[in-house]
Protein backbone atom coordinates (compact mmCIF):
# COMPACT_ATOMS: atom_id res chain seq x y z
CA UNK A 1 0.00 0.00 0.00
CA UNK A 2 1.41 3.42 -0.87
CA UNK A 3 1.08 6.58 1.20
CA UNK A 4 -1.68 8.00 -1.01
CA UNK A 5 -3.82 4.86 -0.54
CA UNK A 6 -3.09 4.80 3.20
CA UNK A 7 -4.20 8.44 3.57
CA UNK A 8 -7.26 7.76 1.38
CA UNK A 9 -8.36 4.78 3.48
CA UNK A 10 -7.80 6.69 6.73
CA UNK A 11 -9.79 9.65 5.38
CA UNK A 12 -12.65 7.33 4.36
CA UNK A 13 -12.67 5.68 7.80
CA UNK A 14 -12.57 8.99 9.70
CA UNK A 15 -15.29 10.53 7.56
CA UNK A 16 -17.50 7.47 8.16
CA UNK A 17 -16.93 7.55 11.93
CA UNK A 18 -17.58 11.29 12.17
CA UNK A 19 -20.31 11.36 9.50
CA UNK A 20 -18.36 14.00 7.56
CA UNK A 21 -19.49 15.67 4.39
CA UNK A 22 -18.40 13.43 1.44
CA UNK A 23 -16.93 16.33 -0.55
CA UNK A 24 -14.47 16.92 2.32
CA UNK A 25 -12.95 13.42 2.04
CA UNK A 26 -10.40 14.34 -0.66
CA UNK A 27 -9.27 17.46 1.25
CA UNK A 28 -8.95 15.32 4.39
CA UNK A 29 -6.91 12.74 2.40
CA UNK A 30 -4.56 15.51 1.20
CA UNK A 31 -4.06 16.86 4.74
CA UNK A 32 -3.46 13.38 6.16
CA UNK A 33 -1.00 12.58 3.36
CA UNK A 34 1.02 15.69 4.24
CA UNK A 35 0.97 14.85 7.97
CA UNK A 36 1.95 11.18 7.42
CA UNK A 37 4.71 12.16 4.98
CA UNK A 38 6.20 14.71 7.38
CA UNK A 39 6.01 12.41 10.41
CA UNK A 40 7.54 9.38 8.70
CA UNK A 41 10.33 11.36 7.06
CA UNK A 42 11.11 13.47 10.14
CA UNK A 43 11.21 10.49 12.52
CA UNK A 44 13.36 8.30 10.21
CA UNK A 45 15.80 11.09 9.28
CA UNK A 46 16.30 12.43 12.80
CA UNK A 47 16.55 8.93 14.34
CA UNK A 48 19.21 7.87 11.83
CA UNK A 49 21.08 11.16 12.37
CA UNK A 50 20.98 10.56 16.15
CA UNK A 51 22.27 7.00 15.71
CA UNK A 52 25.12 8.25 13.52
CA UNK A 53 25.91 11.04 16.01
CA UNK A 54 25.36 13.83 13.45
CA UNK A 55 22.00 15.17 14.69
CA UNK A 56 22.90 18.93 14.91
CA UNK A 57 24.41 18.98 11.40
CA UNK A 58 21.49 17.07 9.84
CA UNK A 59 18.89 19.20 11.68
CA UNK A 60 20.55 22.43 10.50
CA UNK A 61 20.89 21.11 6.92
CA UNK A 62 17.23 20.00 7.01
CA UNK A 63 15.98 23.44 8.09
CA UNK A 64 18.19 25.25 5.51
CA UNK A 65 17.17 22.93 2.66
CA UNK A 66 13.48 22.45 3.46
CA UNK A 67 12.51 26.13 3.76
CA UNK A 68 14.45 26.97 0.59
CA UNK A 69 12.74 24.08 -1.23
CA UNK A 70 9.34 25.26 -0.06
CA UNK A 71 9.96 28.60 -1.80
CA UNK A 72 11.87 27.47 -4.87
CA UNK A 73 10.29 24.15 -5.93
CA UNK A 74 12.28 21.54 -7.85
CA UNK A 75 12.47 17.97 -9.08
CA UNK A 76 10.43 15.18 -7.49
CA UNK A 77 10.44 11.42 -7.32
CA UNK A 78 7.33 9.64 -8.54
CA UNK A 79 6.70 7.78 -5.25
CA UNK A 80 6.94 8.54 -1.55
CA UNK A 81 9.27 5.68 -0.54
CA UNK A 82 11.75 6.61 -3.27
CA UNK A 83 11.49 10.24 -2.12
CA UNK A 84 12.12 9.14 1.45
CA UNK A 85 15.22 7.15 0.46
CA UNK A 86 16.66 9.97 -1.63
CA UNK A 87 15.82 12.64 0.97
CA UNK A 88 17.34 10.65 3.84
CA UNK A 89 20.54 9.98 1.86
CA UNK A 90 20.80 13.63 0.80
CA UNK A 91 20.50 15.09 4.31
CA UNK A 92 22.57 12.41 6.05
CA UNK A 93 25.19 12.95 3.34
CA UNK A 94 25.09 16.72 3.92
CA UNK A 95 25.63 16.19 7.67
CA UNK A 96 28.49 13.69 7.22
CA UNK A 97 30.19 15.80 4.54
CA UNK A 98 29.85 18.92 6.72
CA UNK A 99 31.66 17.18 9.59
CA UNK A 100 34.33 15.72 7.28
CA UNK A 101 35.07 19.03 5.52
CA UNK A 102 34.89 20.97 8.78
CA UNK A 103 37.91 19.06 10.06
CA UNK A 104 40.10 19.82 7.07
CA UNK A 105 39.18 23.32 5.93
CA UNK A 106 40.93 26.37 7.37
CA UNK A 107 38.87 28.95 9.28
CA UNK A 108 38.59 31.48 6.42
CA UNK A 109 37.75 29.10 3.60
CA UNK A 110 34.16 28.25 4.75
CA UNK A 111 33.29 31.99 4.63
CA UNK A 112 34.39 32.15 0.99
CA UNK A 113 32.55 28.91 0.24
CA UNK A 114 29.36 30.35 1.80
CA UNK A 115 29.70 33.54 -0.29
CA UNK A 116 30.35 31.55 -3.48
CA UNK A 117 27.36 29.28 -2.73
CA UNK A 118 25.17 32.33 -2.07
CA UNK A 119 26.16 34.05 -5.33
CA UNK A 120 25.66 30.92 -7.42
CA UNK A 121 22.27 30.18 -5.80
CA UNK A 122 21.26 33.85 -6.18
CA UNK A 123 21.87 33.71 -9.95
CA UNK A 124 20.09 30.35 -10.28
CA UNK A 125 17.10 31.71 -8.32
CA UNK A 126 16.83 34.73 -10.64
CA UNK A 127 16.94 32.52 -13.71
CA UNK A 128 15.04 29.38 -12.71
CA UNK A 129 12.75 29.81 -9.65
CA UNK A 130 10.00 28.61 -9.22
CA UNK A 131 11.06 25.15 -10.37
CA UNK A 132 8.21 23.15 -11.87
CA UNK A 133 6.51 20.72 -9.47
CA UNK A 134 3.78 18.17 -10.13
CA UNK A 135 0.18 19.40 -9.58
CA UNK A 136 1.24 23.04 -9.22
CA UNK A 137 2.22 24.93 -12.35
CA UNK A 138 2.89 28.59 -11.62
CA UNK A 139 2.39 30.61 -14.80
CA UNK A 140 1.32 33.94 -13.32
CA UNK A 141 4.24 36.40 -13.65
CA UNK A 142 3.45 38.21 -10.36
CA UNK A 143 3.35 34.91 -8.50
CA UNK A 144 6.60 33.72 -10.15
CA UNK A 145 8.33 36.99 -9.17
CA UNK A 146 7.00 36.66 -5.62
CA UNK A 147 8.66 33.24 -5.25
CA UNK A 148 11.91 34.63 -6.73
CA UNK A 149 11.91 37.53 -4.22
CA UNK A 150 11.04 35.23 -1.30
CA UNK A 151 13.84 32.82 -2.29
CA UNK A 152 16.41 35.65 -2.53
CA UNK A 153 15.30 37.05 0.86
CA UNK A 154 15.55 33.58 2.36
CA UNK A 155 19.03 33.03 0.85
CA UNK A 156 20.23 36.34 2.33
CA UNK A 157 18.88 35.35 5.75
CA UNK A 158 20.51 31.94 5.42
CA UNK A 159 23.88 33.55 4.60
CA UNK A 160 23.67 35.83 7.64
CA UNK A 161 22.67 33.02 10.00
CA UNK A 162 25.34 30.70 8.54
CA UNK A 163 28.10 33.26 9.12
CA UNK A 164 26.94 33.67 12.75
CA UNK A 165 26.77 29.86 13.13
CA UNK A 166 30.25 29.57 11.60
CA UNK A 167 31.61 32.10 14.09
CA UNK A 168 29.96 30.72 17.24
CA UNK A 169 29.02 27.06 16.66
CA UNK A 170 31.69 25.68 14.34
CA UNK A 171 32.20 25.17 10.64
CA UNK A 172 30.63 21.70 10.33
CA UNK A 173 27.08 23.05 10.92
CA UNK A 174 27.48 25.89 8.41
CA UNK A 175 29.02 23.57 5.81
CA UNK A 176 26.19 21.01 6.22
CA UNK A 177 23.70 23.86 5.62
CA UNK A 178 25.68 25.01 2.56
CA UNK A 179 25.64 21.50 1.07
CA UNK A 180 21.86 21.26 1.63
CA UNK A 181 21.30 24.65 -0.04
CA UNK A 182 23.53 23.75 -2.99
CA UNK A 183 21.73 20.40 -3.42
CA UNK A 184 18.43 22.25 -3.51
CA UNK A 185 19.81 24.76 -6.05
CA UNK A 186 20.85 21.84 -8.27
CA UNK A 187 17.42 20.20 -7.83
CA UNK A 188 15.54 23.07 -9.51
CA UNK A 189 18.06 23.44 -12.35
CA UNK A 190 17.64 21.46 -15.62
CA UNK A 191 20.54 19.03 -14.85
CA UNK A 192 19.00 18.49 -11.38
CA UNK A 193 15.70 17.37 -12.93
CA UNK A 194 17.63 14.86 -15.08
CA UNK A 195 19.63 13.57 -12.07
CA UNK A 196 16.54 13.14 -9.82
CA UNK A 197 14.63 11.50 -12.69
CA UNK A 198 17.49 9.03 -13.26
CA UNK A 199 17.83 8.28 -9.53
CA UNK A 200 14.05 7.81 -9.34
CA UNK A 201 14.21 5.31 -12.24
CA UNK A 202 17.17 3.54 -10.62
CA UNK A 203 15.34 3.19 -7.27
CA UNK A 204 12.15 2.08 -9.07
CA UNK A 205 14.23 -0.53 -10.94
CA UNK A 206 15.81 -1.77 -7.69
CA UNK A 207 12.39 -2.00 -6.01
CA UNK A 208 11.01 -3.87 -9.03
CA UNK A 209 13.93 -6.33 -8.94
CA UNK A 210 13.47 -6.93 -5.20
CA UNK A 211 9.70 -7.45 -5.54
CA UNK A 212 10.24 -9.86 -8.47
CA UNK A 213 12.75 -11.93 -6.47
CA UNK A 214 10.40 -12.08 -3.48
CA UNK A 215 7.54 -13.12 -5.76
CA UNK A 216 9.72 -15.85 -7.34
CA UNK A 217 10.77 -17.07 -3.85
CA UNK A 218 7.10 -17.22 -2.77
CA UNK A 219 6.21 -19.12 -5.92
CA UNK A 220 9.06 -21.61 -5.28
CA UNK A 221 7.85 -22.18 -1.70
CA UNK A 222 4.41 -23.28 -2.91
CA UNK B 1 -21.84 0.55 25.49
CA UNK B 2 -22.01 1.21 21.75
CA UNK B 3 -22.84 4.85 22.40
CA UNK B 4 -19.85 5.24 24.77
CA UNK B 5 -17.48 3.79 22.13
CA UNK B 6 -18.97 6.15 19.56
CA UNK B 7 -18.48 9.17 21.84
CA UNK B 8 -14.87 8.15 22.63
CA UNK B 9 -14.12 7.69 18.92
CA UNK B 10 -15.66 11.06 18.11
CA UNK B 11 -13.57 12.78 20.82
CA UNK B 12 -10.39 11.10 19.55
CA UNK B 13 -10.88 11.60 15.83
CA UNK B 14 -12.22 15.16 15.73
CA UNK B 15 -8.85 16.88 16.53
CA UNK B 16 -7.08 14.67 13.95
CA UNK B 17 -9.60 15.60 11.27
CA UNK B 18 -9.49 19.30 12.18
CA UNK B 19 -5.68 19.30 12.03
CA UNK B 20 -5.66 17.44 8.68
CA UNK B 21 -8.16 19.89 7.15
CA UNK B 22 -6.12 22.83 8.47
CA UNK B 23 -2.86 21.40 7.03
CA UNK B 24 -4.63 20.78 3.70
CA UNK B 25 -5.63 24.44 3.52
CA UNK B 26 -2.05 25.60 4.16
CA UNK B 27 -0.46 22.82 2.12
CA UNK B 28 -2.13 23.81 -1.13
CA UNK B 29 -0.44 27.20 -1.31
CA UNK B 30 3.36 26.65 -1.31
CA UNK B 31 5.25 25.58 -4.40
CA UNK B 32 5.95 22.25 -2.76
CA UNK B 33 5.84 20.91 0.75
CA UNK B 34 8.43 18.15 0.82
CA UNK B 35 11.77 17.19 -0.52
CA UNK B 36 11.21 15.10 -3.61
CA UNK B 37 7.49 14.43 -2.96
CA UNK B 38 4.26 16.24 -3.71
CA UNK B 39 0.89 14.84 -2.56
CA UNK B 40 -1.88 15.31 -5.15
CA UNK B 41 -4.10 18.23 -4.04
CA UNK B 42 -7.89 17.74 -3.87
CA UNK B 43 -9.67 18.23 -7.24
CA UNK B 44 -11.51 21.42 -6.36
CA UNK B 45 -8.23 23.19 -5.45
CA UNK B 46 -6.59 22.64 -8.86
Amino acid sequence: MNLNQLAGRTANYLSRELALDTNKIDTLRFGLEIIFAALIKGIILLSLARLLGILPEVAFAMVCGAVYRLLSGGAHCSGYWRCLTLGVFTYLGAGELGIYLGRYLSINLPVFLLLAGYLLSFLCVLALVPGEVPYKKITNITERNMFKVLSVVYLSLWLGVSIIVLRYAGSSLALAGLIAVMTQTISFSPPGYKIVHQLDNLLAGLTGLFMERRYQANEADR
Amino acid sequence: MKLTVKIIKRLMFTPVVTLALFVAVIGIKPVCFFWFYQPAPPDKCE
